[in-house]
């Protein structure tokens, strides 16, 4: 067996409808719920790989995926049950607004084995709530932070990556949010910082958006607040141990499991159709485009630095 | 390089740019979607 496929990774929209509408986003929220035939597929594709797995990786994405929770914890009790009939490593992850983010579902997801977070904030109150509302057009923020809150309060063992959106106009707003986080999180380590610019993902308002275009600008005020963030004494997420950024799309082993059961590389470039590489069918068999599936890996083949760290060439990064 | 019907890859070398999963493998798990 190849060790490539020894471990897998599957990244899932349970739904691809959200209680959000940020500013910024690139989604179309077209497509509700994961279809039954989808999630017997995802179980069907398990058990056919289960023998040969050391790690399977599942990632929750979205849409907002908590409005799913109930095929979340399906998929999850079956991973669960895989593993340890067969003895791989499950680990599980969750990019949310967080809004949903309960204690009682915190501890639900956190013993279903779910156990990493990314959650995003675009400023303190006043700025985060002009980029981030909900789809009714109300207030985010003290949904989102009372939440974290709740966790930092727990004894749950997970881990949460604070994600801050740099943008043209919010510097001053991130810096009073970091002192608020220093205030509230300082000293528990399952939080940590993660800061990144604010970016053009192809979403309606992209002309409008206030997004910091120099390169060199956007290292100089994420190096400022990492370092103020640091200061004030807040672990800093660092994404990439390695010499060079591999995104989850240039891997082999990675797969996007859209709600329709169409497979993807890239969770961002949703609707160009290069990015839909296939289906999955409900005997969890995956019928795959060889040629398109090779567009996305052609950085395992050439080495080339930006080929692996954004095969869709949203941004051509400057790696030393 | 060639793909089976459940998505294992063939005809690659084992070094691959593995990416995250190699972080995962290494590191522990570690959420998605910090590049873009």
């Amino acid at each position: 067996m190849n060790r490539i496929n020894k471990s897998l990774q599957l990244i899932f929209f349970p739904t691809e409808e959200c209680n959000f509408r940020c500013k910024y986003c690139y989604e179309h929220f077209e497509i509700g719920r994961m279809r039954n035939e989808v999630i017997n597929g995802i179980k069907n594709l398990i058990k056919e790989r289960e023998r040969d797995l050391e790690l399977l990786n599942l990632e929750w994405f979205g849409g907002e995926p908590l409005l799913a929770f109930d095929i979340i914890r399906d998929i999850m009790n079956f991973a669960q049950e895989s593993a340890n009939k067969n003895g791989f490593v499950l680990s599980s992850g969750m990019t949310t607004n967080a809004s949903l983010f309960t204690k009682s579902r915190q501890k639900q997801l956190i013993s279903m084995g779910i156990t990493d977070y990314q959650v995003s904030f675009d400023g303190d109150l006043d700025m985060h709530d002009m980029y981030r509302v909900t789809r009714r057009g109300t207030q985010t923020f003290n949904i989102i932070y009372n939440n974290l809150l709740e966790f930092h309060s727990s004894n749950l063992e997970g881990n949460i990556v604070i994600r801050i959106h740099v943008n043209k106009k919010n510097y001053d707003s991130l810096e009073s949010l970091i002192t608020k986080l220093s205030r509230d999180f300082m000293g528990d380590s399952r939080f940590s910082l993660f800061i990144k610019s604010l970016e053009k993902l192809g979403g309606p308002n992209d002309q409008i958006i206030p997004i910091i275009e120099d390169e060199e600008e956007i290292d100089e005020l994420v190096r400022s607040l990492g370092k103020y963030a640091n200061k004030l004494g807040l672990k800093l997420y660092e994404p990439n141990k390695s010499d060079i950024p591999v995104c989850y799309a240039a891997s082999f082993n990675s797969y996007t499991i859209r709600a329709t059961g169409e497979i993807s590389k890239c969770t961002v470039a949703l609707y160009d159709t290069r990015n839909t590489i296939g289906r999955l069918l409900e005997d969890g068999k995956m019928v795959i485009d060889k040629e398109k599936f090779a567009y996305w890996v052609r950085g395992q083949f050439s080495g080339d630095k930006n080929e692996l760290s954004c095969p869709y060439a949203f941004k051509q990064i400057n790696i030393k | 390089m060639e793909i089976d019907s459940y998505g294992r890859i063939y005809g690659v070398s084992d070094d691959a740019y593995n990416g995250l999963l190699e972080e995962l493998l290494n590191f522990g798990c570690k959420v998605i979607n910090m590049i873009c």
